[in-house]
């Protein structure tokens, strides 16, 4: 009935559940900018994505999520027969989608800088942490 | 759109396809067709880049968490189209169509008890069609009283799977907690209204009924003196006093010391009374757990989408028969001893647990049972 999860099982799944939403905010943006120079359908973004990005992405999430934006108009998408294989249906940004794309893309680098910066401080500091000794410490603990 | 599918498919893959089909019902045809050729041809391209079927349909994930995104995907689009007017009516629109088939169907199924046992009348004691017709017509109220608790059933049991086909997860989720206060709101109202129909309307076509019966069928030649009115032919004030009125016969007789037999039979005349008087509360209660037992089951079985329609009637056909049950328990319980009060609100506790159970297995909380969708 009351199953606890091993500790280090719950860091990796904690870990797992944290980079996936990194992802999710991220991959909207990822998906409008795979989309910015060229139409391409579902099977090409999804081997786009993870093979040429690394971003691991799964076809169950990317198919709604194009969904979504052709429902917010982000992207439009037509239907057109190969030479090889089935009729494909592709992609591509509209002129709001191509908006919001830029204005995301620089809103990311923004952010990317600020979080790039923390981490660089947080680098930087480490080794003078490391530094005091427990000796050092013990007259403050009174 | 359009599907050439020039070499068969492996049968995971066509199984896959026929899956996915089935759980993108709730979509438009068109819309659905288009999903299914996108997703195929999909398929097909991984097929010929040399995947297997297995780790394509991995990485596709469940067909049903597929179709769901997609169908969610969709009908947060319209949702967002819709003002807040409409979602009040979708929601007025899921709740009274259920109550309306439901009290229709109860209604004509006792109507047509009821007129299978006066056609004897007729038949074999010569009653004019007219005054039947009469009986028959006193009698809906009464009949009404009993509908209305199953009829707040089905308003959940029906309802909530209705909603999470025509709204998207998240705008349920959004107002799962306030569809649940208003359930439980209108089934509270709906006992206070189930007890006014039968403390007036009901004590009176009662009272028309044994006059009808007594004048044109029994051919006496007045209504029936009031000492003889049964507690169904009286409202609640009126049975409080004929027991107030009782009960001090009863202690002035025991007081001047009459036979034990008369006393005892005195006791037992109050506290048949007694059960009846209960009841007159106890029966229209009935809609309030009913109304939150319906509201439960309907959010489980909103869990699983599409709800095949056997489940839906399957599950309300049950809960009916084993309502009536209940039901003619406690109208059953003067056989039953203990206390008037325990044996008319006694059988009301089972639909109050089972409401109790389910909620509570339906983790139906404040953060409503739609958290984990």
């Amino acid at each position: 009935m009351f199953k606890k999860p091993k500790p280090e099982a719950e860091a990796s799944d904690d870990l797992k559940k944290w980079s996936s939403q990194i992802r999710k905010g991220s991959l909207e943006m990822c998906l409008l900018g795979v989309l910015a120079h060229q139409a391409r359908y579902g099977f090409e973004i999804v081997q786009h994505l993870n093979e040429v990005s690394g971003l691991a992405v799964s076809e169950g999430t990317l198919y709604p999520l194009l969904n979504r934006l052709q429902n917010e108009a982000l992207i439009e998408a037509y239907w057109q027969e190969s030479a090889s294989g089935p009729p494909r249906k592709y992609y591509t940004l509209t002129a709001t989608g191509r908006d919001s794309f830029t204005r995301m893309r620089d809103e990311w680098r923004r952010y990317a800088d600020s979080v790039e910066a923390v981490l660089a401080d947080s680098e930087r500091e480490a080794p003078k942490a490391k530094a005091r000794t427990p000796l050092e410490m013990a007259p403050k603990r009174e | 759109m359009r599907m050439t599918t020039t070499n068969p498919l492996p049968p995971a893959i066509a199984g896959y396809l026929q899956q996915l089909e089935r759980e993108l019902k709730p979509l438009p045809a068109e819309e659905r067709a288009d999903v299914l050729a996108e997703l195929g041809a999909h398929l097909e391209d991984g097929l010929a880049a040399g995947q297997t079927p297995e780790a394509l349909l991995a990485g596709m994930g469940p067909a049903r968490e597929v179709a769901e995104a997609l169908v969610s995907e969709r009908l947060v689009a319209v949702d967002q189209r819709r003002g807040p007017g409409a979602l009040t009516w979708m929601v007025v629109k899921a709740a009274g169509v259920p109550f309306l088939v439901a009290t229709l169907v109860l209604l004509a199924v006792m109507v047509a008890n009821t007129t299978y046992l006066y056609a004897e009348l007729i038949t074999h004691s010569h009653v004019a069609v007219g005054t039947v017709f009469y009986l028959l017509l006193y009698n809906l109220p009464a009949i009404l009283v009993i509908t209305i608790p199953v009829a707040a059933m089905m308003t959940g049991l029906a309802g909530i799977p209705k909603l999470a086909t025509v709204l998207s997860a998240p705008t349920l989720r959004r107002m799962y907690p306030r569809l649940a206060v208003a359930a439980l709101l209108t089934g509270a109202l709906l006992s206070v209204g189930g007890f006014w129909l039968n403390d007036r309307v009901v004590s009176e076509t009662n009272r028309m009924t044994v006059d009808l019966v007594r004048v044109f069928i029994l051919n006496e030649k007045q209504a029936a003196p009031e000492a003889q009115r049964s507690p169904q032919e009286m409202t609640l004030a009126q049975v409080d006093r004929r027991i107030a009125a009782w009960r001090a016969e009863r202690d002035q007789a025991a007081a001047r010391g009459a036979t034990y037999q008369d006393v005892a039979n005195r006791d037992k005349e109050l506290r048949a009374i007694e059960v009846d008087r209960h009841l007159k509360l106890a029966l229209p209660t009935y809609a309030l757990p009913l109304m939150a037992l319906g509201f439960a089951i309907g959010s489980l079985l909103a869990r699983r989408r599409p709800v095949p329609v056997w489940l839906n009637v399957g599950i309300a056909i049950a809960t009916t028969v084993a309502i009536y049950l209940v039901m003619s328990f406690a109208r059953a319980s003067e056989a039953f001893s203990g206390s008037p009060a325990m044996a008319a609100w006694g059988p009301l506790l089972l639909p109050a647990i089972a409401a109790a159970a389910v909620w509570a297995y339906a983790k139906i909380t404040r953060k409503g049972v739609y958290a984990d969708v």
